[in-house]
């Protein structure tokens, strides 16, 4: 995920955004910490990761933080289906994200009873909720970066 | 039509299931309907267009009031609208919504152009946001949690601190 920081390595487009909605983008810049916050380190790292991937851009470097999925797993995520790196919730967190960001219309049961193996109702809702912030914010930083930036 | 994949909220005094994203997510939304630099019917067309691509059930079957230009013949063109009489900024708007929902990599020289033609920069950037904001759909139809939409069309209304309510029934 794209943290959004007013220290000046906000994305060209969320800061053209910040200038003309400042408001707005200060409480996406909420939303983005306080979903972090809500899932393990890895998970929240392979749903940057994937998003990223099926959007055409790439996961901004980590910084300080170490890195919650190991050179072998990142690279496993360019064929994951079935990789021996990846375990089952792993599989099925990767299937949620995919259907998630190419047609959350056409989601099934299936892909989220799949989930709800592996994690509690109340956790696979707060995962929506970071899929869908990682997500939007994603599009969102591409999109201004090309038109308002 | 598929039902709720998760048991669904019981509490209604607080955003879905009152998690701390929940309420992150419902400041954000409402900070985005308080700001008022793009006109109710872009809004409108933009919000109409993210509910039939995302299918929120809810979403698509209520009309926002304040969207008095918007009727149901302009709303019917909104699937095909390309090929519509729909008016240029209109089409503008809603390639700048599918860039955004369906392919960033359509934003492109050409509509960074068109876009600031016949947009102010604040319009763009509240553009993008409602977007964002309209999207957020896409976490309850995932799970299809979202409210059942009542029979026909209803009023949807945002108070001045931007909370939505849907109201009475459209004739």
């Amino acid at each position: 995920m794209t943290i959004m920081r007013m220290d000046s390595v906000a994305p060209p487009g969320r800061q053209a955004l910040a200038r003309w909605a400042p408001e707005p983008v200060a409480a996406l810049a909420e939303v983005e910490s306080v979903a972090a916050a809500s899932v393990d380190a890895t998970t929240l790292e392979l749903v940057r990761r994937r998003v990223a991937a099926l959007l055409g851009t790439t996961v901004p470097a980590a910084g300080d933080a170490a890195a919650p999925l190991s050179p072998e797993r990142a690279a496993a995520l360019d064929d994951w289906r079935g990789s021996p790196l990846l375990d089952d919730r792993e599989q099925a967190l990767l299937t949620f994200v995919e259907q998630f960001v190419f047609s959350v219309s056409s989601m099934g049961d299936e892909e989220v009873a799949a989930l709800l193996e592996h994690a509690t109702a109340e956790q696979v809702h707060e995962l929506a909720n970071v899929t869908w912030a990682v997500d939007l914010t994603t599009r969102l930083d591409l999109v201004a970066a090309a038109v308002l930036a | 039509m598929s039902g709720p994949r998760i048991p669904l909220p019981t509490d209604s005094s607080v955003p879905k299931y009152g998690t701390p994203i929940d309420h992150a997510v419902a400041a954000f939304a409402a900070s985005v309907v308080r700001q008022r630099a793009l006109d109710p019917a872009t809004t409108e067309l933009v919000r109409l267009r993210c509910a039939r691509v995302h299918d929120c059930r809810l979403c698509r079957s209520v009309r926002n009031v304040e969207a008095t230009d918007v009727d149901e013949a302009t709303a019917a063109k909104i699937d095909r609208y390309e090929t519509s009489d729909l008016d240029e900024r209109a089409k503008v708007a809603l390639r700048l919504t599918d860039a955004m929902i369906l392919d960033p990599s359509t934003a492109d020289a050409r509509l960074r152009a068109d876009a600031r033609r016949l947009f102010s920069e604040a319009e763009i950037a509240e553009l993008l946001l409602d977007v964002v904001k309209w999207s957020q759909q896409k976490a309850s139809v995932a799970l299809r949690i979202e409210p059942a939409p009542r029979d026909g069309l209803s009023e949807l209304r945002f108070d001045d601190q931007g909370r939505a309510s849907v109201g009475a029934a459209l004739a």
